[in-house]
C-alpha cells in the first residue's frame, strides 16, 4: 500500500492514513513503526549496493533523518511521558550524528579501508586548519591587549606634555592608528610571517582535502572530475601557445612574400638574446615635474637614436589603367571610391600594391581611422585583381 | 585620565552631528547613478580572447597640427584590479593627462580571466598577449618601436617584455613597480615567504579576486574604519562622494588572477626574488634586466605601503641603460592616479620626457 521511496514521505503518508482510517493511537503507531523499520532497512541496503557498484547512481537523496524521526515521534508521543519524550530527543540527536557519520563514509566511495583513510585525512586537515586559525586569532587578542597598553602609554605621554584629546573623533582615530601600528609591527615579525603562512597553507590543505573527497565521489559516478578538466585546459593552453607561434610565422612569411613593386617593409624587430654589457656609471637624473602653468616643452632629441622618421612616400602616380569597380571591396563605398580616384588610385592592382607606409598615409588623408588596414583593403584588392 | 577633555554633552553633540551628516548624505548615495569604468573616449582596435587593446581618442587639433608624439605609448596595466584606475574621472585621469601631453595612448585591458585561462603562463603574456599588442600598434603606424608604460605588476611585465624584445621598445616608463621584492617593509613579500605556492595554485586554480582584495585590505585593516568615517564627512557633497565611490568600485572590482602566472610571481618574484640575484627563466626565455638598455623613467610613490619606494628604486642598479631617470610623488600607491595634484605634474613630466627621446 505504501509505495514510497523517501522516509519522510512515510510519515506524511501515515498522517493521511491515520485521518482516513480513523485508527486508534496504539494501532497506527505499531503500523508506522513497522513500516519505518522496513523503509530504513531497504534504503540503507540500496545505498550500500549502489556505492559498491561503480557507475551506479543513487535514485534517492539522503533523507533528512532528524526531520523524519521528529515527525514520526511527534505523531506517536502524545501518549508518552515527559521522561520518554526527553530520552527520545537524545536518541534522535544521536541518530542524526550517527547518520552523518555514515554519510561521510558513503560519500567517499571505494572500499572500507579507503573510506576510513579519506575520512581521517579530511578530519585531520580540518583540525589543523582550526588549530592555525586559533593561533592566528590568539595573536589578534594579544595585539588588542598591546594596543590598549600602547594607548594608555600614549595618553600618559600626552598628559605629561600638557596635551589633551579634544573630541571623540580624535580619540577614535588615535585608537585606530595605534592598532594599525601594533598590527603592522606584528605582521612584519618572524612570528607574524610563520602564523600567516601556516594559516593560508592549512586553509588551502583543508580545501584540497574536501576537493579530493568530492573528486572521489564524482569519479565513482562517472562524472567529469576537476582533474580531468584541468588536463583539458592544460592542452588548450598549449594549443593557444602553438597558435601564437604559427600566427607569427605566417605573418613573417606574408611580409616576405609582398609584391616586388611595394616599398620595402620595415620588418618587425626580432627578439634579441641577452648579451651582458658592463654597467656604466650612471648619473641619477631627477626629472623635475613640469610647473603647473607651463606646457611641457618639446626639444629635438639629442641622444643617439632619433625618432623613427615615417618618411613621406610619393603618392602613387595615376597610371593609364582600366578603372575597376573599387566598391567591390568591403568598406569602400561610392564616396571613398571617388576620393581614391582623386588620389590616382583607380584599380585593384594599384590598391593591392600599396606599401604599409603608403596605406598609412592614405588612411590619414582620407581620415579612415585605420579602416583600410582593419578591413584589409589591400588584401581584398589583391584577391580581386588575381581573379581578373 | 585628564587627557580626554570631552564632556558628555560634547560627545552627544558629536554623535548627533555624525548622525545628521550620515542621514543627509544617504540620499546622495542612494541617488548615485551607475559609475563608469573609465571616462575617456576610446576605440577597441584589437581583441584576442578576453584581451582588448584600447586606443584613446586624441585631441583632434593636436592630431591635425601634428603635435602628437609619433611613437605611440602603450600602457601595460597590472593583472590585479582593473585598468580604469588610470581614467577614473575627468579630473583624475592619467590617460587624459597623457593625451593632453601630446601622446598617442593605447592601453591593454586584460578582461576577467576564467577557468579556461588557468594555465596561461607569464611567458604567454609576454610572447603572446603583449607582443601581439605591440605588433598591432607597429603595423597600424608603420613603425618598429613603441613607448611602453607599465603600472605596478604591469611594470614588472613591461620590464620582462623589454628584456626580451629590446628593439621594439623605444622608451620605458615604470610606475609604482615592484622590482626588488626583498627590501625591508615589503609586507606582501614578507607574508608570502612561507606560503606553499604549488599547493595554493594546484588547489584553487585561478586565485579568486575576492581573496586578492581581502589580502590588500588586510595590509592596513584598521584604516578602513578611518576611511569610512571620513566618507561621512563628504557625503553631503555629491561630487566628492562620487569620486570616493569611484575608487571604492575600483578597489572591489578585482578579477581572478590566472593560476600559473600567479605561481611564478609568487615563487620566482615574491619568494625567491630571482631576477635581482640573477637571470630568471620564463619558459624557454631568460629574463636578464641587464638587457634593459633603452631610456627608463621610474616613477614611485614616497608613501607607498604596497610597493615600498626602495623596491622600485632598486631598478637603477640592475639595468644597463645609461639614460635612467626617477620621478617621485609624495603620496600612496594609487596617489599618482587619484591625486588631483598628481594629474597636474606627472603626465606632463612623462610627456616631456618621452618627447625628448
Amino acid at each position: 500500500m505504501l509505495q514510497c521511496t523517501k522516509l519522510h514521505d512515510i510519515v506524511a503518508a501515515h498522517n493521511t492514513f491515520l485521518l482516513e482510517a480513523n485508527m486508534n493511537v496504539e494501532d497506527w503507531s505499531e503500523e508506522l513503526t513497522k513500516n519505518w523499520k522496513q523503509a530504513q532497512q531497504q534504503f540503507w541496503k540500496n545505498i550500500s549496493s549502489q556505492y559498491a557498484a561503480a557507475g551506479a547512481s543513487p535514485e534517492t537523496d539522503f533523507p533528512n533523518v532528524t526531520e523524519a524521526l521528529n515527525g514520526w515521534w511527534s505523531l506517536i508521543n502524545p501518549s508518552m511521558s515527559n521522561q520518554a519524550d526527553a530520552t527520545m530527543k537524545q536518541a534522535t540527536d544521536m541518530g542524526k550524528a550517527f547518520t552523518q557519520f555514515a554519510e561521510s563514509f558513503s560519500k567517499v566511495g571505494g572500499d572500507g579501508t579507503q573510506s576510513v583513510e579519506s575520512w581521517l585525512n579530511a578530519m585531520e586537515q580540518g583540525f589543523k586548519y582550526r588549530q592555525s586559525m586559533n593561533s592566528y586569532l590568539s595573536t589578534l587578542s594579544a595585539q588588542g591587549l598591546e594596543s590598549a597598553a600602547a594607548l594608555r602609554e600614549r595618553m600618559a605621554g600626552m598628559e605629561q606634555a600638557g596635551e589633551s584629546i579634544k573630541s571623540l573623533r580624535e580619540l577614535y582615530e588615535l585608537w585606530i592608528d595605534i592598532n594599525e601600528e601594533v598590527y603592522s609591527k606584528f605582521s612584519m615579525s618572524q612570528k607574524g610571517q610563520d602564523i600567516y603562512g601556516d594559516l593560508v597553507n592549512a586553509c588551502v590543505a583543508f580545501q584540497g582535502g574536501m576537493d579530493s573527497a568530492v573528486e572521489s565521489q564524482l569519479k565513482a559516478f562517472n562524472v567529469p572530475t576537476k582533474q580531468a578538466q584541468d588536463d583539458l585546459l592544460k592542452e588548450l593552453a598549449q594549443e593557444k601557445r602553438e597558435n601564437e607561434v604559427l600566427r607569427k610565422r605566417i605573418k613573417e612569411l606574408e611580409e616576405t612574400a609582398q609584391p616586388q613593386t611595394a616599398q620595402p617593409q620595415t620588418a618587425p624587430a626580432a627578439k634579441t638574446k641577452a648579451t651582458k654589457t658592463p654597467l656604466k656609471p650612471k648619473t641619477e637624473k631627477v626629472v623635475k615635474a613640469a610647473p603647473e602653468n607651463n606646457k611641457a616643452p618639446t626639444k629635438p632629441g639629442s641622444t643617439a637614436a632619433s625618432k623613427p622618421a615615417v618618411k613621406a612616400a610619393p603618392a602613387p602616380k595615376p597610371a593609364a589603367v582600366k578603372p575597376d569597380d573599387l566598391t567591390k571591396i568591403k568598406g569602400i563605398g561610392p564616396k571613398f571610391q571617388k576620393s581614391l580616384i582623386a588620389l590616382g588610385i583607380q584599380s585593384f592592382a594599384q590598391l593591392a600594391n600599396l606599401s604599409k607606409q603608403q596605406a598609412q598615409e592614405l588612411d590619414e588623408k582620407l581620415e579612415l581611422n585605420g579602416r583600410a588596414l582593419r578591413d584589409d583593403w589591400m588584401g581584398q584588392a589583391a584577391q580581386l585583381s588575381a581573379k581578373e | 585620565m585628564s587627557v580626554f577633555k570631552v564632556s558628555h554633552e560634547a560627545i552627544a553633540k558629536e554623535l548627533a552631528d555624525f548622525q545628521n551628516k550620515l542621514l543627509s548624505g544617504v540620499s546622495n548615495l542612494a541617488a548615485m547613478e551607475a559609475l563608469p569604468s573609465g571616462v575617456t573616449a576610446h576605440d577597441v582596435v584589437f581583441e584576442r580572447d578576453k584581451l582588448r587593446l584600447l586606443r584613446y581618442r586624441a585631441n583632434r587639433a593636436d592630431k591635425q597640427n601634428n603635435k602628437q608624439n609619433q611613437t605611440p605609448l602603450l600602457i601595460v596595466y597590472s593583472l590585479i584590479n582593473r585598468y580604469y584606475m588610470t581614467d577614473l574621472s575627468d579630473r583624475r585621469s592619467m590617460v587624459k593627462g597623457l593625451l593632453d601631453a601630446g601622446q598617442d595612448v593605447y592601453l591593454i585591458d586584460w578582461g576577467y580571466p576564467e577557468a579556461d585561462d588557468r594555465f596561461t603562463t607569464l611567458g604567454d603574456y609576454l610572447n603572446g598577449a603583449i607582443d601581439a599588442c605591440v605588433d598591432d600598434i607597429c603595423e597600424r603606424h608603420a613603425i618598429t618601436q613603441v613607448n611602453m608604460l607599465g603600472i605596478c605588476q604591469g611594470g614588472t611585465l613591461s620590464l620582462c617584455y623589454s628584456t626580451l624584445y629590446t628593439a621594439k621598445i623605444r622608451n620605458l616608463v615604470t610606475v609604482v613597480t615592484p622590482v626588488d621584492f626583498h627590501v625591508p617593509d615589503f609586507m606582501l613579500s614578507h607574508w608570502a615567504k612561507n606560503i606553499d605556492a604549488d599547493q595554493l595554485v594546484d588547489t584553487l586554480g585561478n586565485i579568486p579576486g575576492s581573496m586578492l582584495s581581502a589580502l590588500f585590505l588586510s595590509l592596513k585593516p584598521y584604516s578602513s574604519a578611518k576611511k569610512y568615517r571620513g566618507m561621512v564627512d563628504i557625503m553631503d557633497d555629491a561630487s566628492a562622494l562620487k569620486d570616493f565611490m569611484q575608487i571604492e568600485k575600483w578597489i572591489y572590482d578585482s578579477p581572478d588572477h590566472v593560476g600559473e602566472t600567479f605561481r611564478q610571481f609568487l615563487k620566482d618574484f615574491a619568494q625567491e626574488n630571482t631576477w635581482v640575484d640573477g637571470p630568471l627563466k620564463v619558459g624557454q626565455d631568460v629574463i636578464d634586466l641587464q638587457n634593459i638598455t633603452m631610456p627608463v623613467l621610474n616613477i614611485y610613490a614616497e608613501k607607498d605601503h604596497l610597493v615600498p619606494p626602495a623596491s622600485s628604486k632598486a631598478l637603477q642598479g640592475l639595468i644597463a641603460s645609461d639614460d635612467y631617470s626617477e620621478l617621485s610623488f609624495n603620496g600612496g600607491h594609487i596617489g599618482p592616479f587619484v591625486s588631483g595634484r598628481a594629474q597636474k605634474t606627472i603626465p606632463p613630466a612623462i610627456g616631456e620626457w618621452l618627447d625628448n627621446r
